[in-house]
């Protein structure tokens, strides 16, 4: 029950001008993870490795404790992918393209499928070509889950998508998980509302993964610190990951408050320093814009 | 069981949810034997991560209020009489406690603690 759905370990990968580097994560049956970072980071590489679209350099990539290479068939009838851009027949209907992705299913589950087709507004007779972005996404949706994989890998699937339709993917994704049995891997450039879900974050970075934790211990340890008083500038200053541009050294991000709230207590009670809670957005350009190396990284 | 939780309350958010659990059982909103939705289908009914409610199901577990049967789910605890004079007593210190300490960073004297403290019970009473 506890063995990882995925798992990738020191998985490489370079192509001209870009290199995935030890990416190193797995992921536990039950939970979601978000794969996080700036544009060309290394996410859809990633997620497309997993899906085997293309060879890896070196590492190993196990899913369902099996070899993603050598089991790839097997591994495939229990995997739900939605890319970034989606693929179908335009001229073709809904009905057709439902009709047509089932046959590669050992495992299609009709009555789910028809479920979520009612539930999303697809009417099988609408050609494809004249859904809107948001019926296409809940369509991909529709045919990645049909088969009721054991993961779901999507790569930015909410890109573009209204407030409205983004809502009620996630309730279907928290669906998915409710059996306990089942993962999901999102990836997401905007942090969006879907990391409201996600149980783990993976944030990547140049191709490296940064960290990779529950989001609960992220929030609970990356704070920003405001410093009210001048001169506890200097002694703080080994405990901030990145300084504020213009604040003089007096607004940073820490990555360990669970050791600075010790440390620094009588100061924080005083109101000389003052924490307050972040958001995955403000993690992110912490990371990517600060010094790297200071971060207690992936633990 | 009714919860809300918001993301813009700094409040982190599965102290939200251990505090509204908390508060109806004190009001007996909430009664002992009382099933609580598992832990998944409330993180779907908030719209919130798994291990944000397991987090909250946790901490309402370690300090007594709740108690959980593999399988089954999770329940209100069967509490004394005592032991909801001894929470509710728990519930108000702290909130007086932050006020004292709001109080000692602005000086007042602890004579004036008090009969502000007077001064809002006779206000409340009216």
């Amino acid at each position: 029950m506890n063995k990882p759905i995925l798992r990738l370990e020191n998985v490489s990968k370079a192509y001209p001008g870009f290199a995935l580097r030890d990416v190193s994560f797995e992921l536990l049956p039950g939970y979601i993870m978000g794969l996080i970072g700036p544009n060309g980071a290394g996410k859809s590489t990633t997620i497309k490795l997993i899906m085997n679209l293309f060879p890896l350099d070196a590492g190993k990539i196990t899913v369902f404790g099996l070899d993603h290479w050598e089991d790839e068939i097997r591994i495939k009838q229990q995997i739900g992918y939605v890319g970034e851009d989606q693929q179908f027949y335009g001229e073709m209907t809904v009905g057709w393209t439902v009709d047509f992705v089932s046959r590669f299913y050992a495992n299609w589950d009709w009555d789910y499928c028809r479920e979520l087709l009612h539930r999303f507004g697809l009417q099988r007779g609408i050609k494809v070509n004249h859904l809107s972005k948001g019926m296409e996404v809940k369509l991909a949706l529709t045919l990645a889950l049909s088969h009721r994989p054991r993961l779901l890998l999507l790569d930015e699937p909410t890109s573009g998508l209204d407030p409205v339709v983004r809502k009620e993917l996630l309730e279907e994704l928290l669906e998915v998980v409710q059996d306990e049995a089942r993962s999901i891997l999102i990836s997401s450039h905007i942090t969006d509302d879907l990391e409201k879900i996600a149980d783990y974050i993976t944030l990547i970075n140049e191709g490296s993964i940064v960290l990779s934790q529950t989001k609960d211990y992220l929030m609970d340890t990356w704070k920003r610190i405001i410093i009210k008083d001048r001169q506890m500038v200097d002694r703080l200053k080994p405990w901030l990951t990145f300084l504020e541009p213009g604040s003089g050294g007096r607004v940073g991000y820490t990555s360990n408050f669970l050791e600075l709230k010790r440390v620094f207590a009588p100061e924080l009670e005083a109101g000389q320093i003052v924490r307050e809670n972040i958001d995955l957005t403000d993690l992110m350009s912490a990371v990517v814009k600060g010094r790297v190396n200071n971060v207690d990284a992936g633990l | 069981m009714f919860i809300t939780i918001s993301e813009n309350n700094p409040v982190p958010l599965y102290r939200q949810i251990v505090e509204q659990v908390t508060r109806q059982i004190i009001l007996g909103e909430l009664r002992a034997g009382d099933p609580l939705p598992s832990i998944r289908q409330l993180a779907k009914e908030l719209t919130t991560s798994v291990i944000t409610t397991k987090r909250a199901y946790q901490e309402l577990e370690r300090a007594g209020y709740i108690y959980t049967r593999p399988g089954k789910g999770s329940f209100v605890a069967p509490l004394s009489p005592e032991k909801i004079e001894s929470f509710k007593r728990e519930v108000v210190r702290e909130h007086l406690q932050q006020a004292v300490k709001a109080a000692n960073k602005v000086g007042l004297e602890k004579r004036v603690i008090r009969e502000l403290l007077e001064e809002v019970m006779e206000g409340d009473t009216e």
